[in-house]
């Protein structure tokens, strides 16, 4: 799953601590979830997608995994 | 040694307390020599909690905001879940390498092996009765 969190972050001229701070969680777990090493869960994924306004579909992309 | 500023739980607080009553019913027992060294571990763990409290009390309203978010964040909770998951079967692998060593070297009567066999199994019983209750849980 990727996500717009830099790209909306930046728009808005948020910085990372400011981001945490507003969804409450930690710096690294924001650092985390932009790099795409970790996956949101669905109360984060609402957190942030309500701290920018948007819908979750709008800051998460879902990619479907290639079956084998 | 790395300062600890974790403010330590409710439950951390009865451990010393529950250390301080196994050592003073340790007295009333066959046992009363060791009484003393059970207690004086209590008095210790004791000192160590309040070392932890002070130390998070002596830092300011913000970086006690940030130590307790680090406890709440998920993905450090996720971290320390897989860590435990993880050390568990590392545990369990060397449980079973023990008792096997053990009962090859030493005697079948030996306590040691008891001890190890015994072990074991409380800590599988205790693992699925706290899997049973979780899984009913949720």
């Amino acid at each position: 799953m990727t996500n717009r969190i830099a790209e909306l972050r930046k728009a808005r001229k948020i910085s990372q601590a400011e981001l945490a701070d507003g969804v409450d969680v930690t710096r690294q777990t924001i650092i985390s979830l932009e790099s795409g090493r970790y996956n949101a869960s669905l109360l984060l994924a609402h957190k942030i997608a309500r701290y920018f306004g948007l819908t979750i579909e709008e800051v998460f992309l879902f990619e479907e995994e290639e079956t084998p | 040694m790395k300062k600890s500023y974790r403010n330590p739980k409710k439950w951390e607080w009865y451990l010393p307390a529950a250390i301080f009553v196994i050592g003073t019913v340790l007295f009333l027992t066959p046992w009363k020599d060791r009484a003393m060294r059970v207690i004086a571990i209590g008095i210790g763990l004791k000192c160590a909690l309040n070392i932890r409290w002070n130390n998070y009390r002596g830092l300011s309203p913000d970086e006690q905001k940030q130590i307790d978010r680090e406890e709440r964040d998920e993905r450090n909770r996720m971290l320390r879940e897989r860590a435990s998951w993880l050390c568990w079967q590392g545990e369990r692998a060397l449980f079973t390498v023990c008792f096997l060593t053990a009962a090859f070297v030493l005697d079948l009567e030996s306590s040691v092996l008891y001890l190890v066999c015994l072990l074991y199994v409380a800590r599988e019983l205790i693992y699925e009765a706290v899997y049973r209750r979780l899984d009913k849980k949720y």
